[in-house]
């Protein structure tokens, strides 16, 4: 089921209604019925996949927790993290890995096979799996005591409103919630409506509006001049961010409602001046689940400069990797990976920049905010292109330079849209700013962005990341 | 949960694996956000959210105000004018259409024609002109067309709108192509739910629609009239800023267009402006049409509205201002064809003929104006097939076309195949005939007269209208007549010639012209009969 249905519409009213009438010990019962009926909405065999790496995890960790015997711990773990590993290996990576290894024996001049499973990919598989790793390991390495509820943890595990996008949450801010969850107060309702308003109209008025745009456009690059595809580019690196973040943003404020708080998964990464520092402001969820599982236990910065570097590049070659099963996503992780890297060699994006004092020093920020857009938005070349060989004649087309007026106006009425809502939150430091505004220019203006989706939410256009 | 161990900070299985502290290359972690829902709103609490407003305010009113709107949709929507042509958005014109009607009572006896796109066979302009010289004042012609709707839509659609309407005449256009196919044209137009009463269509057409998704959207269409309109508001709101772009750069519309190098006019036209404008209106014209309607605008606003019945030269003096500069706009209601007045070669559709035109003002690059009727912005070029194309060369041509890797050529294969195959079988009065046959039987049943009219195949298409299936069609057909003194069938199957069309079913305004003056003919004893039987009433 899609945030932006109709059937969402009817789905979350009703769920708010059962949860707020029924008595407390059938919440979480509730909460997961509803859950299940979200996620088996797309398809129902996808629910045993889900139910199956529950018991899975949840098994594995009680046998972690329970045992002192410390190779009955680490067998379980083992099993925990192959069980996981093999069912997002077998449903999205194994015809991309058949694939490629076919390739390179056919580059020799060999003959291979190449057995193909016709299997669908299952919305949401690669959040929820690093969800339920993350709290395997965390159990294994005493940093989480586990649960002994099964519902608590399949209602960790499969809850709604982040289950098939994120943000990825830990065991440790989740699990309490969903055991305790917060009292319903006019903030909380304020602030869940507010973010959900703000992320219905990244997704349903911006993202969506520029997605037949970008799709015409990287569907067939030979076709379009330098200034059209630079127009592609912008445009598909503001649909992007509207389009996720305004995913993140519905389910914080969907989860709001319920009374349980999600974590930030986006701080208007745009407004970054280095790369860097885009990856600390863009799907934090994952970026803190790469550090402390990937880049911190191979190393992190802690040998040499060699050892650091190569961390980094194996951690972006994965992230390139968790995003989709083909060697353009390898290839967008390892760009951003090359980024970063020269980055740190630069000294460049460490730490949060301080506000700029004085026109010189604004200058400077706007420039810097100025690279770093675009080279944010080079790398974003890859990410919807089919193949590499879709990459290179885009980027041909682009180098050629020519009819530059053809970028037009839409990129610049989009990104002041985006804008609109990125600079107060930024300078505010508070992502439902415009709560502080005085409710009589609230209501008006909520109520025209209410009307306007209502006529141009029946797009149905799917989240980008659930492709992921 | 009651835990066995306490949480310690390092990890067991691997002390020391993690540093004191990691420079953060990758994104940041928030600290934990407590052991409760209330601990985490508080320890993640917004700067601000003191100022807040209580909820209430900012919230409640939002749904009052969207109520507000949707209940009073009918008081504003319909009178927003609607900018752009018939054919740019089919959905929204028949909405508009339909919504015109029944707020408008009839203006002598009114003839409602209406199809799916081969209705344009039908051009309600030329048909009004044509009977309102034979009965003045007292007829009035319109038509409703929507691509690719169905005799049962169409069923569907009357069983509650037409009585508001109130038509004398009703006439159906349609082609053997409206039979054909049903679930192709449901499955490729699901849109056409758009046009059809939402609760009914929900009832009736329950197991066609496949997600129950689309089942909710048809249900909260039944109850709100901004989600129902969504799409015509849609429309509406893009036409408008088309509209303000076009304003903004309205410097281009101050040198003259539309004018050709005989002087000639296109339906829309701009001329220098001067007070006085002398044109001939061509005889042709008014034998096409009966008519000729022209409008002048300047500055945004109408300056003359003139109607001629007669031919000849004309001389008009605008209230114009003194100092008026730039150009003065000219609109034709519906224009004239050389072809049709024996002229092969021309295949203009023309409006005025300027005793002193300015330099021609006809851009060199232009489409044929022998449009397809269902044209989308994207798909203009393949329905434009057959330029001026006549005889061989229009065969050949058309083949052509109809054999490339095209959606053109893919789409006119299915309806050739679809013609065929149902050629090849024997006719069976079921399925869409049934619904045609129960459409035309209820509108008669309410005392309307009924002019069933079956529009031109092309004849380039063999092996379909001198099959068995064919006669038998028309013998169905010619039945329903007979069964029923108010209803009339005329049969134009083999009324026109290849280049009439644009395909193997729809006119071009060729063929429509040379039509038109068949069916004004065969609704004029109709109407003559429906002016008598009020007469007499009074």
């Amino acid at each position: 089921m899609l945030f932006n249905s109709v059937a969402f519409m009817f789905f979350l009213p009703a769920v708010l209604l059962l949860i707020g009438v029924a008595p407390n010990r059938l919440r979480n019962w509730i909460l997961l019925s509803a859950s299940y009926l979200f996620y088996g909405a797309w398809d129902w065999r996808f629910l045993g996949l889900i139910m199956t790496t529950t018991l899975i995890d949840f098994s594995a960790s009680s046998v972690i927790s329970r045992s002192d015997d410390r190779q009955r711990r680490r067998m379980a773990f083992a099993a925990s993290v192959i069980a996981n590993l093999g069912i997002l290996g077998t449903f999205k990576y194994f015809n991309f890995f058949v694939d490629s290894a076919a390739e390179l024996i056919e580059w020799f001049g060999l003959y291979a096979s190449r057995p193909a499973l016709n299997l669908i990919l299952p919305v949401g598989i690669s959040f929820y799996t690093l969800q339920s790793m993350s709290y395997t390991i965390d159990v294994y390495y005493e940093r989480l005591r586990a649960t002994r509820s099964l519902l608590e943890y399949a209602t960790y595990l499969a809850y709604f409103p982040q289950l098939v996008a994120g943000p990825i949450e830990r065991a440790q801010d989740l699990l309490p919630q969903i055991r305790s969850p917060g009292k319903v107060t006019g903030e909380r309702i304020n602030i869940g409506l507010m973010l959900m308003l703000i992320g219905y109209t990244k997704k349903v008025l911006i993202a969506d509006s520029i997605a037949p745009i970008t799709a015409r456009i990287y569907d067939d690059p030979g076709a379009y001049t330098a200034g059209v595809l630079l127009q592609g580019c912008y445009l598909y690196t503001l649909q992007i961010f509207c389009d996720f973040s305004g995913y993140s943003d519905i389910a914080r404020g969907v989860s709001e409602l319920l009374g349980i708080r999600l974590g930030q998964n986006f701080r208007q990464p745009y407004l970054s001046q280095s790369v860097t520092e885009f990856w600390r402001r863009w799907h934090m969820s994952l970026g803190s689940w790469l550090r402390d599982y990937i880049y911190v236990p191979l190393g992190g910065n802690r040998g040499g400069s060699f050892q650091t570097y190569r961390n980094i590049m194996a951690t972006w070659l994965l992230c390139g990797l968790w995003h989709g099963a083909a060697w353009t996503y390898v290839a967008w992780g390892g760009l951003n990976g090359i980024y970063i890297c020269v980055e740190r060699a630069f000294g460049i994006g460490r730490g949060d920049p301080e506000r700029p004092h004085g026109a010189a020093a604004w200058g400077v920020r706007v420039a810097l905010n100025v690279v770093a857009f675009h080279l944010i938005v080079t790398t974003f070349i890859v990410f919807p292109s089919p193949s590499l060989g879709h990459v290179i004649e885009f980027v041909q087309g682009l180098l050629v330079f020519d009819h530059l007026a053809d970028v037009g106006i839409l990129p610049f009425l989009a990104a002041f849209a985006v804008f609109a809502i990125d600079i107060p939150q930024n300078a505010s430091g508070d992502h439902t700013v415009f709560l502080r505004l005085p409710w009589w220019v609230q209501s008006p203006v909520y109520a025209g962005l209410c009307f306007l989706m209502m006529l141009y939410g029946d797009r149905e256009i799917p989240f980008i990341y659930f492709q992921f | 949960m009651t835990p066995r161990r306490t949480v310690s900070a390092e990890p067991r299985g691997a002390p020391g694996d993690r540093p004191p502290s990691v420079e953060s290359i990758l994104g940041e972690r928030e600290a934990a956000r407590g052991a409760s829902g209330d601990d985490a709103a508080a320890s993640t609490r917004p700067p601000g959210a003191a100022s807040y407003a209580p909820w209430w305010k900012i919230w409640l009113p939002i749904p009052l105000l969207l109520l507000l709107l949707d209940l009073t949709f009918p008081l504003y929507f319909w009178r927003i004018p609607k900018l752009t042509g018939t054919s740019d958005d089919y959905t929204y014109q028949f909405l508009a259409d339909i919504r015109d009607l029944q707020s408008h009572p009839p203006i002598g006896a009114r003839v409602l024609a209406f199809g799916s796109s081969v209705a344009s066979a039908f051009d309600p302009y030329q048909i009004d002109g044509l009977l309102e010289r034979r009965f003045p004042g007292g007829v009035e012609v319109r038509r409703v067309l929507r691509p690719g709707m169905k005799p049962s839509d169409f069923r569907l659609l009357w069983a509650s709108e037409l009585a508001e309407i109130d038509p004398a005449v009703v006439v159906p256009v349609f082609n053997l192509v409206d039979f054909l196919n049903p679930s192709f044209e449901r499955d490729l137009k699901p849109d056409i739910r758009y046009v059809l009463p939402p609760w009914e269509t929900l009832l009736a057409r329950y197991e066609y629609i496949p997600k129950y998704s689309e089942k909710l959207e048809m249900a909260l269409a039944s109850v709100s009239n901004v989600y129902r309109y969504r799409k015509p508001i849609q429309s509406s709101i893009r036409d408008h800023a088309k509209w303000m772009r076009s304003w903004w750069r309205s410097a281009d519309r101050d040198r003259p267009y539309g004018v050709y190098a005989d002087g000639c006019t296109e339906q829309r036209f701009g001329i220098p402006a001067t007070r006085r404008v002398e044109y001939l209106v061509r005889p042709d014209w008014i034998a096409q049409r009966g008519r000729a309607r022209v409008v002048f605008e300047y500055g945004g606003r109408e300056l003359m509205r003139v109607e001629h019945l007669d031919p000849g030269w004309k001389s008009l003096d605008l209230p114009l201002p003194a100092d008026a500069g730039g150009v003065v706009h000219g609109v034709v209601e519906s224009g004239w064809s050389p072809r049709v007045a024996g002229e092969p070669d021309d295949i203009r559709l023309l409006g005025v003929c300027l005793r002193d035109p300015p330099e021609a003002a006809v851009p060199a690059r232009r489409n044929s104006p022998l449009r397809y009727p269902p044209v989308a912005p994207t798909d203009t070029k393949p329905y434009l097939p057959m330029g001026d194309a006549r005889g061989r060369e229009y065969a050949e041509k058309w083949n052509a076309l109809l054999n490339a890797d095209t959606d053109f050529g893919k789409r006119y294969r299915i309806y050739r195949d679809g013609k065929l195959e149902r050629a090849r079988k024997a006719f069976e009065p079921a399925g869409e005939f049934a619904e045609f046959r129960d459409m035309v039987r209820e509108i008669a049943a309410t005392g309307r007269r009924v002019v069933m009219i079956n529009t031109p195949e092309n004849p380039i298409l063999e092996g379909v209208v001198d099959s068995r299936f064919y006669a038998d069609y028309l013998a169905f057909l010619k039945e329903i007549a007979a069964a029923d003194p108010r209803i009339a069938f005329l049969d134009a199957h083999d009324r026109a010639a290849p280049e009439d069309l644009n395909d193997w079913h729809h006119l071009n305004f060729i063929g429509q012209l040379r039509l038109g003056t068949a069916v004004a003919g065969s609704l004029e004893p109709v109407i003559a009969d429906v002016l008598r039987e009020r007469d007499e009433a009074r």
